[in-house]
């Protein structure tokens, strides 16, 4: 099983509709795939139909308290994949998990637990959208991942932020051990035909080529529209909206991801 | 009415582009704002998107338009520089001096639909838009030095720590327990005789601590043993001058050898070393 990542400390770069589209197109292929709401303003729950207040269980649960098993905050959702739901409650761990012993691996552990139960719901794929910040949240969904996925919009500040970003794995690694690994950035919110976008994404490409190697960058960017925004009233692009540029891109990229372990 | 109308100037023309703004009074600037609309679905959702946001498209007569010159061949004519569909108030601005076909296609649609909807459509053309390269190249020269400055290291920590050959990249994300276990790793190496694989962890080390001595020390060993004298020589100098205890002994001892026998040791006699 994967557990995959996506965390950029920066809001707004498109984490949540490119975890929940990517989700949505793998589970579409037949995987079995749970999405991991990690952020306490609950977008994924509700892209995915589920409205933060009426859902008895959420991931705060999983962090709090130590008898509570991942199986009983999973609810289905009508997208062909499950969910544990997120909402306010979760920024309550911050806080509450300071003092406790090991309170980076409390997600790791559950997940583990799971699957050592061998329950019923097995699964290929978690994936989990993280909250904007590298917190104790966001620490727990990187101890649990085997690999991470990076969104980001193709402007300076927001390259200039991945700097920061990658500071921080770097000293999660001196300090924690994480075994997760980077899958790929993801752009999003790209202007096609934009000399800008092009430029930033030309140069970054070729940066992490020269540096890192092949295949560290997702083959389709995911293009800025009024479609894309209007989505988040419905629900994911892949399934609203399945023939437009975006819903193609987030395929292809799923695919990337199946194909790519 | 003013016809005030700022084109991109970072669009590159390979790609259709419909872009819709207002170039009428003040409060329509003001309440509508510039807006992009992107071909995602059809030009004709895009025209009824940026109409649908303006209350004055509402109000006009279809018997006021005329639309005799409104053909897509006076795109095609165009097709040298920028043009743009003006539909009431809005332009609905399509470049693309790569495909004329997709320019007509653009267009035709613009055309029907703006008919449908009973709005003026015509087509305009403005001066030749810049060279794409030469922005492309203007903001790639501007950018790179900041790119390439990004230090994006951390992110791929994971990866480089996996790999099967140590990166010396790596070295730097180890935590203190992680680094223990690699030089214990390289020691076992050393003591099961695989003088090759510790060697590889000692010069991953040495490239992040060319100052080390004990690096500096194990290394020589470690080629002398792969019986590669003169640069196990060398590295056994370097940890002496650096202030290893024993490098000096060891190198002495390694001279005597060859000065009495005419060549170095054995590899049996300098694992004794």
């Amino acid at each position: 099983m994967r557990v995959i990542c996506f965390a950029n400390q920066k809001g707004g770069v498109g984490k949540t509709i490119s975890c929940v589209n990517l989700a949505v197109s793998i589970a579409q292929q037949g995987q079995k795939v749970l999405v991991m709401d990690m952020d306490l303003q609950g977008n994924a729950s509700t892209y995915l139909g589920i409205k933060p207040g009426s859902i008895a269980y959420d991931t705060s649960l999983l962090l709090e308290d130590d008898n509570f098993p991942l199986e009983r905050a999973i609810v289905p959702t009508k997208y062909g994949l499950d969910l544990v739901p997120a909402n306010s409650t979760l920024g309550r761990a911050n806080t509450t998990l300071v003092g406790v012993l090991g309170r980076e691996n409390r997600l790791r552990e559950k997940v583990e637990n799971f699957i050592n139960r061998r329950s019923n719901k097995q699964y290929d794929y978690i994936m989990i959208d993280c909250c904007p910040d590298i917190n104790l949240i966001a620490t727990n969904a990187l101890m649990t991942a085997t690999d991470l996925v990076v969104p980001i919009q193709p402007k300076q500040f927001a390259m200039e932020g991945m700097s920061d970003l990658a500071s921080k794995i770097g000293d999660l690694y001196r300090k924690l051990d994480p075994k997760v690994k980077l899958l790929g950035i993801l752009v999003t919110m790209y202007r096609e035909g934009t000399a800008l976008d092009k430029v930033m994404v030309d140069l970054l490409r070729e940066k992490i080529e020269r540096e890192f190697g092949d295949g560290y960058m997702f083959p389709e960017v995911i293009r800025g529209s009024t479609v894309v925004s209007e989505s988040e009233k419905v629900g994911p692009l892949v399934v609203h909206y399945p023939d437009v540029p975006a819903s193609l891109a987030y395929r292809r990229n799923a695919q990337f991801i199946m194909e790519k372990n | 009415m003013a016809t005030a109308m700022t084109l991109r100037e970072d669009v590159q023309e390979e790609k259709i582009l419909i872009e819709i703004e207002t170039n009428s009074a003040e409060h329509s600037i003001r309440r509508s704002g510039r807006k992009e609309l992107w071909l995602e679905a059809s030009v004709e959702e895009a025209i009824k998107k940026s109409l649908s946001s303006h209350e004055r498209w509402k109000t006009i007569d279809p018997s006021a338009y005329d639309l005799e010159n409104n053909t897509v061949n006076d795109v095609h004519e165009a097709m040298q520089g920028r043009y743009y569909v003006v539909v009431n108030d809005f332009y609905v601005i399509a470049q693309d001096t790569l495909n004329s076909v997709k320019i007509g296609d653009l267009v035709k649609q613009a055309d029907d639909t703006a008919y449908k909807y009973g709005v003026r459509i015509r087509v305009q053309r403005d001066e030749p838009a810049k060279k794409v390269s030469s922005k492309y190249d203007v903001l790639r020269e501007e950018l790179k030095e900041m790119v390439d400055a990004l230090s994006i290291t951390g992110l791929f920590a994971g990866n480089l720590l996996q790999q099967t050959t140590i990166d010396p990249r790596a070295i730097e994300f180890l935590s203190g327990k992680a680094i223990n276990g690699l030089v214990t790793k390289a020691h076992n190496l050393f003591r099961n005789k695989d003088y090759k694989g510790a060697l590889e962890i000692y010069d991953v080390f040495l490239k992040v601590e060319p100052e080390n001595a004990d690096y500096h020390f194990l290394s020589g060993k470690a080629l002398i043993c792969l019986g590669e004298y003169e640069k196990g020589l060398q590295s056994l100098e370097d940890a002496k001058r650096l202030g290893h205890d024993k490098a000096g002994v060891v190198v002495q001892t390694i001279l005597d050898f060859r000065k009495q026998y005419g060549m170095y040791p054995l590899r049996e006699q300098a694992e004794l070393f």
